[in-house]
């Protein structure tokens, strides 16, 4: 209830007259002389409480008579006014449409409720309001438009499976409102989920993450008021999710084809009320491990299930894909159906290539022959129509050895002894390889280390030790140089490139920082011989994989000549060459080129549902409120309804003063048929 | 007295009235003409022939005009000769085994009277009459308390204690009459006044200047006054109490047994004032006994319904009492003229065995 004239509203204190005329009531002093003051007393005494019910009717009569006529004249305001009645307002609206308003609530997802309030707030909207609109996920939808365009813009947007950061979101909204005389609203329609507010969260306020609201939140056309900040309780959604939180392929995103493929997979389990008490001390949600209960992990490859296994809330367990043909994968893993359905897969991408032939330069019998014997019996290698060519520097190599014609790729070996070493840099030099190997001046037993990428390999160098290495010097810029190993001194050891110029320009070669002789590194005399020759080989012939990397909402620039791109929903649409889009779902997106309808030559690329929203659990509106103090939350009704009562809170309803006056003569009328002597004998009997 | 003087006292000299006065003076908001049309309907009407000339019927005079008069003799004679003018066409002659003689019917008498024999042989109806016993001994006990110089209306009302005498000596002039001796005590907290019961000529004088020394102060105890008689009254006698009963009424109730006890009839005329049957709309005040100081703040007009309830509960439990011990109860408001109590007085007393 609002009021015209609040100011009148102080005349409510004459309600005191009659109390103070009742509690003071100064008796009359009028005596009369009456011999029958006996039966008077009879009377009086069978009628008192009467009488004081009486009184205090009356009492209560006037009282209520005086405060109503001073209601009427504040002018009340009682219900909320129709569309349009209230002055100019800009209104910021936050929509969630991050993966957790996917949620399932009255067979409806969420996000659309959502949006259904958010177009409430717009047909309430009067011509002169404006509307910034900001999804959690994506670009604006609007911008300082009049109501008509934001309701278009609002039917264009969808629910994403990307990560909202609501926090965030709502600032940048929150400054798009311009400072002025017009009223102003934030809208946040939002789940609330905690970790899209965790920023808010943070128990230290002076912490620089420390969400910070604009300074312009304090409403400049009512001095002291806050800009309200509408909210909607959606109490009812799930809040208990389960999800696949990882699939990681034994042999990274390029495994060789013909031979099967690990993976392995996280499953957990999140609570609400974990979620909400880690929000709340600033902390990550962490998963629920409950141990003795178990997840179905289905896995499908290709749209078939190729295996199911069972395992445990917040622990991996292995998965294992058939031998793969050559070319590119896809490989869902699947849980049941739980609170966030968009987790409940975890999507990913394989590119299997044939194992490449070799041709070997180098002395007979060596570790490395014997290596390569072995792999090529065993059917990895001499399967593909790609040739790498292995150069193991001796004296029997010649100076300046060209690879072959049609090899992909040549994977350089240093000689065993220093002085092959100019020549095996001359060698080096004529490929136009950017790297040179220095005799190692440190001596001693050295470990090596792995980078990130190399990591992902299956082989395991942690037991490998180098005893004598040369020095990987870099002679000049490398395009996509990389070093795949370094010693446990930060020195590289294993470089890895794409030679710039010369005949074979484009082709991958290797450089190794050690002869792969026992005298050099353990390497050769032990198990990991074989495996790493062929991790050396994949890596020589590895081409770039799309893997399964990407969330859902990000953004993702498409490779150069990609003319279309299939969504997970089914929808394809063209895009710009090398252009951006924003992958709103989480699944799997083919990439064409050329023409749309043909898919022959296409690449796989897999998204999945950010792990910031695995975990459903949701803020109170009240601990809200006491995160932005700066701001006036209000907690709206669930339904468009409740939402509809709470928005345009400078809304006027329909003045009351009509409706109070008729009570006050009411009142009065009741008061006077008390009072008068048939109403008193009423009262009194 | 002058010719046009006040009606009542025209009527009480037997001067001629001033017709200016006649119209004008309302009687208990009543003008003269109506309340004497009641009054005749009351006492039963007549035949246009045999009307009497009610502007002599002194008996029949508002009280209130009567105690204007002032001289208690004159009024009390004259009212009882008024009475009597009206009595002498009916059958109020009394009642004993002598017969007396018989003369015609007039409308309103008893027909336990009517001699059908005669009636039988000359086909008109007479009464029988009948010498009434002379030798009654009466007490007339008269309350002179505080509380009986009360009135609601100054201007259309006697006190209690003007009515209240007028009546009683009106009562002492007809028991005298009647050769009954009559005597008179009054009181207030004690007995004030004591006049023996005598049959003698004199009595009536005794009894009215007594009358004429009263004033009311004082308590009231009827109580302590009515033990007294009984033992005054050597044989069976009657006593009369004219009081408000604002009494204490245990104690008043135990002597009156008491006088039944001993074989006395007794009989109560209850004076009240209208505006104690009725409260008044005084509003909010503070009202007060005169007679025993006690207060009370109240409001008349919303007390007006359930105090004409208390008050009617009282007359009922009065009449009750005194009806179970075989005495007479007779309400007698202040505004009912003289002659219709004496008529009453007289009918019941008429309708005793």
């Amino acid at each position: 209830m609002s009021f015209l004239f609040p100011a009148a509203l102080a005349l409510a204190v004459a309600v005191a007259i009659p109390l103070l005329l009742h509690l003071r009531r100064t008796p009359t002093e009028r005596r009369i002389a009456f011999p029958a003051v006996r039966y008077l007393r009879q009377a009086e005494r069978s009628r008192s409480r009467a009488l004081r019910l009486r009184d205090l009717l009356l009492m209560a009569l006037r009282t209520g008579a005086i405060a109503l006529v001073a209601l009427a004249a504040a002018g009340p305001l009682v219900g909320r006014g129709g569309a349009g009645e209230h002055p100019p307002t800009d209104v910021a609206i936050v929509l969630d449409n991050s993966a957790s308003t996917g949620r399932i609530l009255d067979d409806r997802i969420g996000f659309e409720l959502l949006r259904e309030m958010a177009l409430a707030s717009i047909a309430l909207a009067g011509t002169a309001d404006r509307f910034w609109i900001y999804p959690t996920v994506g670009p604006p939808l609007a911008l300082g438009v009049p109501p008509a365009e934001a309701a278009a813009g609002l039917r264009r947007a969808g629910p994403t499976d990307g990560f909202g950061d609501v926090s965030l979101v709502l600032e940048r909204a929150l400054r798009s409102l311009p400072e002025g005389d017009r009223k102003r609203e934030a809208h946040l329609l939002s789940d609330l989920q905690a970790t899209g507010l965790a920023s808010l969260a943070s128990p230290d306020s002076s912490s620089t993450d420390r969400w910070t609201p604009p300074a312009s939140t304090l409403d400049a056309s009512a001095p002291g008021e806050r800009v309200p900040l509408l909210i909607p309780i959606l109490s009812n959604l799930p809040d208990r999710n389960a999800a696949v939180t990882a699939a990681r392929p034994s042999e990274g995103s390029s495994v060789p084809s013909g031979v099967p493929v690990f993976v392995e997979v996280g499953v957990a389990r999140f609570s609400g009320e974990e979620a909400e008490a880690a929000a709340s001390s600033g902390a990550r949600p962490t998963r629920d491990p409950v141990h003795g209960d178990s997840a179905r992990v289905r896995v499908d490859l290709d749209g078939m299930t190729v295996d199911a296994v069972t395992g445990l809330w917040g622990e991996n367990a292995t998965v294992s894909l058939p031998p793969l043909d050559a070319g590119d994968h896809y490989v869902r893993i699947e849980l049941d159906p739980s609170g966030l359905r968009a987790d409940d897969s975890r999507h990913l991408t394989l590119r299997a290539r044939d194992a490449p032939s070799v041709v070997l330069i180098g002395p007979e019998g060596s570790f490395l022959s014997a290596a390569l014997e072995s792999l090529r019996e065993a059917g990895r290698t001499e399967r593909g129509t790609q040739i790498v060519q292995i150069l193991e520097f001796g004296p029997e190599v010649a100076t300046g050895g060209r690879p072959a014609g049609d090899a992909s790729a040549v994977i350089y070996i240093p000689p065993e002894d220093p002085v092959e070493l100019p020549r095996f840099n001359q060698t080096l030099a004529t490929a136009s390889i950017p790297w040179t190997l220095l005799p190692d001046v440190a001596r001693g037993e050295l470990g090596i280390a792995p980078t990130d990428e190399a990591s992902r390999a299956s082989v395991s160098l942690a037991s490998a030790r180098v005893s004598r290495r040369y020095v990987l010097e870099r002679t000049g810029p490398a395009a996509d140089d990389s070093v795949l190993i370094r010693t446990s001194e930060g020195d590289a050891w294993l470089a890895l490139g794409r030679t710039s110029a010369g005949r074979a320009a484009g082709s991958r070669y290797l450089v190794l920082g050690s002869p792969l002789a026992p005298s050099a590194t353990t390497i050769p005399t032990t198990a990991l011989m074989v495996p790493f020759v062929e991790r050396l080989l994949r890596w020589a012939t590895a081409t770039e994989a799309t893997y399964g990397g990407f969330l859902a909402g990000e953004t993702y620039l498409v490779p150069a000549g990609t003319d279309s791109v299939r969504f997970p929903d089914g929808t394809v649409r063209r895009v710009d060459s090398g252009g951006p889009i924003l992958l709103p779902q989480a699944g799997l997106y083919r990439l064409y080129r050329g023409d749309a309808g043909m898919p022959a030559d296409s690449s796989l690329l897999a998204a999945n549902v950010p792990e910031e929203e695995h975990d459903p659990g949701a803020l109170e509106p009240a601990r809200l409120s006491e995160m932005l103090p700066e701001l006036e939350v209000v907690a709206a009704e669930p339904g468009a309804k409740g939402w509809s009562r709470r928005i345009f809170r400078s809304r006027r309803g329909r003045d009351a003063s009509a409706w109070i006056v008729g009570a006050v003569a009411l009142l009065l009328l009741t008061e006077t048929l008390v009072v008068t002597p048939g109403g008193r004998d009423r009262m009194t009997g | 007295m002058p010719a046009g003087s006040h009606p009542v006292a025209a009527a009480v000299y037997g001067l001629p009235t001033d017709s200016r006065h006649e119209p004008e003076v309302p009687i208990d908001g009543r003008t003269r003409d109506e309340m004497t049309s009641r009054q005749e309907e009351h006492i039963g009407g007549r035949g246009e022939a045999g009307k009497p000339d009610l502007t002599e019927r002194i008996d029949l005079v508002h009280p209130r005009l009567l105690s204007e008069i002032g001289n208690l003799e004159l009024i009390a004679r004259q009212v009882l000769q008024g009475f009597l003018i009206g009595l002498h066409g009916s059958s109020r002659r009394g009642r004993s085994a002598s017969f007396a003689e018989n003369r015609l019917y007039n409308p309103g008498d008893d027909l336990r009277f009517v001699d059908w024999k005669v009636f039988g042989r000359s086909d008109r109806l007479y009464v029988k009459q009948f010498e009434e016993e002379r030798n009654l001994r009466a007490y007339l006990v008269l309350d002179a308390s505080e509380s009986m110089g009360w009135r609601s209306d100054a201007d259309r009302l006697p006190t209690k204690l003007d009515y209240a005498i007028m009546l009683t000596a009106c009562l002492g002039l007809l028991l005298l009459r009647q050769s009954d001796a009559a005597g008179l005590v009054t009181f207030d907290d004690r007995v004030r006044e004591h006049v023996a019961p005598k049959a003698l000529h004199s009595q009536g004088a005794r009894m009215l200047r007594t009358l004429e020394s009263v004033r009311g102060s004082g308590g009231s105890d009827a109580g302590g006054a009515l033990r007294d008689i009984p033992a005054r009254l050597r044989r069976r006698g009657l006593a009369v109490l004219i009081s408000d009963l604002l009494v204490d009424r245990d104690a008043t109730l135990k002597a009156l047994r008491l006088l039944r006890h001993r074989g006395h009839e007794v009989l109560v005329c209850h004076v009240m004032d209208p505006g104690e049957r009725e409260l008044p709309a005084a509003g909010e005040a503070v009202y007060f006994d005169p007679e025993s100081g006690e207060e009370l703040r109240a409001d008349s007009g919303a007390l007006r319904r359930v105090y004409h309830r208390a008050v009617e509960g009282a007359l009922a439990a009065w009449r009750l009492e005194l009806a179970r011990m075989g005495a007479d109860y007779h309400l007698t408001p202040t505004d009912r003229p003289i002659g219709l109590v004496l008529r009453e007085f007289l009918d019941r007393r008429a309708r005793r065995p």
